[in-house]
């Protein structure tokens, strides 16, 4: 379990948070598409909260819960829920029509099952939830 | 020196390696612009990634504004990429845009 690693948000240091991430994963998950998937589903996320939240730090969480693994990331800046203003991503585009926004927030809502938004004290929580069927294992 | 691109010309050459996180991808992305630069000589770009360990949307965007300055005429390839890249790049549709193959023969 992680609970509330504590990071500035500076995009230098995401090496280390994927690192830390990446070793809670491989806690329940073996399959290694699965692994690389929730990786970059937090580093999409993590990424965001660098580039946009303007908070000085961030929180990272991760838990596993009735076959689940729960992951939270906290950040004291802007309010902001990336669910609202979702961009449309048309993966069946031509290469000249493909834009360049939204690709991370796209991966990760793709990929998983859950996601959730909230603005408590001051502080966005943004969790995000995957299933450990048997697809993942 | 380059870290990435390994030779510009009619078949330019690029390692993509280790992990292609956002904290590195605009080095890549820099690094791509000098073979745009030049984009009359290339014929074909190809992306060596057998020590590519992985990467995310910031990278895949470096590669794929590569295929689009370069245009339609000049094919890109991915050559051994693990399944785990390939799957990054077949769940944003970007696969469909580059030649996935393991070996790249001249």
């Amino acid at each position: 379990m992680l609970k509330n690693l504590e990071y500035p948000t500076e995009r230098k240091l995401l090496p280390q948070m994927l690192s830390r991430i990446t070793d809670e994963i491989k806690k329940y998950i073996s399959d290694e598409k699965w692994i690389n998937r929730l990786k970059v589903c937090s580093e999409e996320i993590l990424v965001n909260i660098i580039d946009y939240s303007n908070s000085a730090k961030l929180y990272i969480s991760c838990e596993f819960l009735n076959n689940e693994l729960r992951f939270e990331f906290v950040d004291a800046g802007t309010p902001y829920n990336p669910l609202e203003e979702k961009p449309e991503v048309d993966i069946d585009a031509e290469i000249d029509e493909r834009g360049i926004g939204g690709l991370g927030i796209f991966l990760y809502t793709t990929i998983m099952d859950k996601i959730e938004y909230k603005f408590e004290n001051g502080k966005n929580h943004l969790i995000a939830i995957k299933n450990l069927d048997e697809a993942v294992n | 020196m380059a870290n990435y691109v390994m030779e510009i010309g009619e078949v330019s050459k690029v390692k993509l390696h280790g992990h292609i996180d956002a904290s590195i991808a605009p080095e890549l992305m820099n690094e791509l612009k000098t073979v745009i630069e030049r984009k009359t000589e290339v014929k074909q770009l190809v992306f060596y990634a057998d020590e590519l360990e992985y990467i995310a949307s910031a990278g895949l965007r470096a590669v794929v504004f590569a295929k689009q300055k370069l245009g339609a005429n000049v094919k890109v390839y991915l050559v051994g990429a693990s399944e785990e890249v390939i799957d990054v790049f077949k769940m944003t549709g970007f696969d469909k845009f580059l030649t996935i193959q393991d070996k790249f023969e001249e």
